[in-house]
């Protein structure tokens, strides 16, 4: 009895215990994000929607739930060519849409002036069961497309079915493994091209970074890595290597989200240098910059914009 | 004489031009000439790319950061003139003049000009 073991009421072991990581409890991880956004963080930081010349956008809410949207975009459009030099041709088009916007239900319509129109429906058939649509028409034969997603949220995993036309079947998973690290994989299968194939991808993410990669058997290798420095900073980069073409394309990019604008500027190891600025100057009121210089193919993006309501 | 001068002059003249330590000189002058050029032509160009590298991702960066402490230092200012005023200072503003009190015991107000 005298050998008895003190009880673990004594100060001493506390800070031990402090020390001694977490026991992860596995049965209770949590949802990892959807397998198409993996990159997330570093898509946002890295590729803004560069855009050349003026823009201008209005948003209207009409009530709580429904709003309409326009937007004129004027500037040179590029035109693909064989040539080295690219070609551009000055465009103007007015874009009209309408947003219907419930928890449950959200509807968006957009019809521009050169004939493209697009929808996009997201509905919650059950709580864990999303099914997402988004069809395009042109008037141009083959350039419209239709797809469906099913998209079923668990405890921890998620899982995607994709059906498109062209007989495009697509099927995706991501499992959380430990609380930071969730592995995914899908497959895919397209009809027309008869084409088929196969991707894994890996993210791991605590509060101050995020690291992801991707790997298919198109021969697509998509490494990113995204660093918060602080409340305001975060650093990103990545790369992207194509195993069949072997172009390989690394860049480096800040993002400064500061209280009156953001900012996201990047340099790429093509000789890409672009920005993105987005001021506030009053509450609904936001001004935008872009800039793209390519110093290779000596082709240089400037553009402005204004966006009003949201 | 004088044409014998100027065969000797000419003479001499002509077999410096052709001596080949002469010609090796010129095309040394020449190559440094060139290479010169083409030092001068690429630093230009490394300038120029550096520099619109510069005015693209750090100028709006620089503008961007003294905006954000501008406005930090307003914040600043303003939490110590509506949040927390400073206990032994006030200022009353009079007629567009201001004046500053202090204090030296509690209750006991100096004008300070």
């Amino acid at each position: 009895m005298a050998t008895r073991v003190p009880p673990p009421a004594t100060p001493s072991p506390v800070p031990a215990e402090a020390i001694k990581p977490e026991k992860v409890d596995y049965m209770n991880l949590p949802c990892p994000i959807p397998y198409e956004e993996i990159h997330r963080e570093a898509m946002m930081s890295l590729k803004p929607e560069h855009f050349e010349g003026m823009r201008f956008d209005f948003t209207k809410g009409l009530n709580q739930k429904f709003s309409l949207s326009h937007s004129v975009v004027m500037g040179p459009t590029e035109v693909p060519s064989q040539s080295a030099e690219t070609i551009k041709i000055p465009t103007a088009n007015y874009e009209f849409g309408a947003n219907f916007i419930d928890p449950k239900l959200m509807l968006f319509g957009r019809i521009l002036t050169d004939g493209r129109l697009s929808a996009r429906v997201k509905c919650d058939l059950s709580e864990n069961l999303t099914m997402k649509a988004n069809a395009q028409l042109t008037n141009e034969p083959h350039m419209s497309h239709g797809m469906f997603n099913f998209d079923y949220k668990g405890s921890d995993y998620r899982t995607q079915l994709q059906l498109g036309n062209g007989g495009l079947i697509g099927a995706s998973y991501i499992q959380s493994v430990t609380p930071h690290l969730s592995l995914g994989g899908e497959v895919f299968w397209a009809g027309q091209h008869r084409k088929s194939g196969l991707g894994y991808a890996a993210r791991y993410n605590t509060d101050k970074m995020v690291a992801s990669g991707q790997i298919a058997s198109t021969g697509m290798v998509v490494l990113g890595y995204v660093q918060k420095v602080s409340e305001k900073v975060s650093l990103a980069t990545d790369m992207m290597y194509n195993y069949m073409s072997r172009d390989v394309t690394a860049s480096f990019g800040y993002d400064y989200i500061l209280r009156q604008c953001r900012l996201r500027g990047k340099i790429d190891s093509n000789g890409c240098t672009s920005a993105y600025l987005e001021e506030r100057l009053n509450m609904g009121l936001n001004f935008i910059l872009s800039a793209e210089i390519d110093h290779k193919k000596k082709d240089y993006k400037f553009g402005f914009g204004l966006t009003i309501g949201e | 004489m004088a044409a014998r001068n100027e065969g000797v002059i000419s003479r001499v003249s002509s077999s410096i031009s052709e001596s080949s330590i002469v010609s090796k000189g010129k095309s040394v002058a020449s190559d440094a000439g060139f290479v010169a050029k083409k030092l001068l032509k690429s630093t230009g160009k490394a300038a120029w790319i550096a520099g619109t590298t510069f005015l693209i991702l750090v100028v709006p960066l620089i503008i961007e950061m003294d905006r954000e402490a501008q406005y930090n230092e307003l914040d600043l200012q303003q939490a110590s003139l509506l949040g927390t005023p400073a206990p032994q200072k006030m200022s009353v503003d009079t007629l567009g003049q201001t004046i500053k009190l202090f204090t030296l015991k509690p209750g006991h107000w100096e004008i300070e000009t």
